[in-house]
């Protein structure tokens, strides 16, 4: 699910792509995109539905590439930075429709079928989404950010612009959450059954 | 449930719910298309603003979010 983050030590980090790209070679940019067009697809087609994601990654490059003096080269995986940029798209995307994000909804999230031969019960995969929804939405942001995107704390700060605590924060309040109302569901059922 | 194995199970769950498919290879390949365009205004010297891609970048030159511009500074976006 995850992005394919430069793992192997003799492959050129994304700063280093993206300085180039910067310094008269703009064409190395596209083997950041490369890189990571599946992750970015994903994390939009997890919240927007895969047709809009089809439509809007060319919306990400565009705007990355645009934006590629401002990168701070430091920083040797895009991935938070490239999600940050995907997170305006989506957001400037669901204004311009003027609805609610669609993440979470069943419509949008595939393939539900086999989602549900992975799991022991349907009911409890509809119990986490209706978990999740309820979320304050800062607080679901960096879960998904790092269940769904495999990003760690501090790289979900940065793709939110938050500090790295309150990103630690937010995560722990939300799994905290999850867990007490899958919790108490449980104990509903069990309640019922006996 | 402990813990530790009620965490465990919802972090499965989680993952297990945002399950997409891979996109197809044309979709990833249309929009690397685009990024080129852009790339080859730049070389032709015509540049981000120039006329070919028009529709966005009267859209980066009057609404693009400034966190956009960079990597790590700044804060949560007012309206988010």
């Amino acid at each position: 699910m995850a992005g394919s983050g430069v793992a192997r030590s003799d492959v050129e980090p994304d700063g280093v792509l993206i300085e180039r790209s910067v310094h008269g070679r703009p064409d190395a940019f596209v083997e950041v995109a490369r890189r990571h067009e599946v992750a970015l697809h994903g994390y939009l087609a997890r919240r927007a539905g895969r047709h809009a994601a089809d439509d809007l990654l060319a919306e990400v490059w565009l705007r990355a590439f645009a934006a590629r003096g401002g990168y701070d080269t430091m920083y040797g995986d895009a991935r938070p930075w490239l999600y940050g940029i995907a997170r305006n798209v989506l957001r400037e995307h669901w204004r311009t429709r003027s609805g609610e994000p669609a993440a979470l909804d069943e419509t949008t999230v595939d393939p539900w079928d086999g989602v549900n031969a992975r799991l022991d019960s349907a009911g409890r995969a509809k119990a986490m989404m209706s978990a999740v929804r309820a979320l304050p939405a800062a607080e679901r942001e960096v879960l998904l950010l790092v269940a769904w995107e495999q990003l760690t704390p501090a790289e979900a700060a940065t793709v939110l612009g938050v500090p790295q605590g309150t990103a630690r924060s937010r995560l722990h309040r939300a799994r905290a959450t999850l867990r007490r109302v899958l919790g108490e569901r449980d104990a509903d059922e069990a309640g019922v059954s006996t | 449930m402990s813990d530790k194995s009620a965490g465990f199970e919802t972090g499965e769950l989680l993952r297990a719910i945002g399950k997409v498919q891979m996109p197809e290879p044309r979709v990833l390949e249309d929009a690397r298309e685009v990024l080129w365009s852009a790339i080859a205004s730049e070389m032709l010297g015509i540049g981000p603003a120039g006329e070919q891609n028009d529709r966005t970048t009267r859209r980066r030159q009057t609404d693009r979010s400034p966190d956009e511009r960079k990597m790590s500074t700044g804060g949560e976006d007012p309206d988010g």
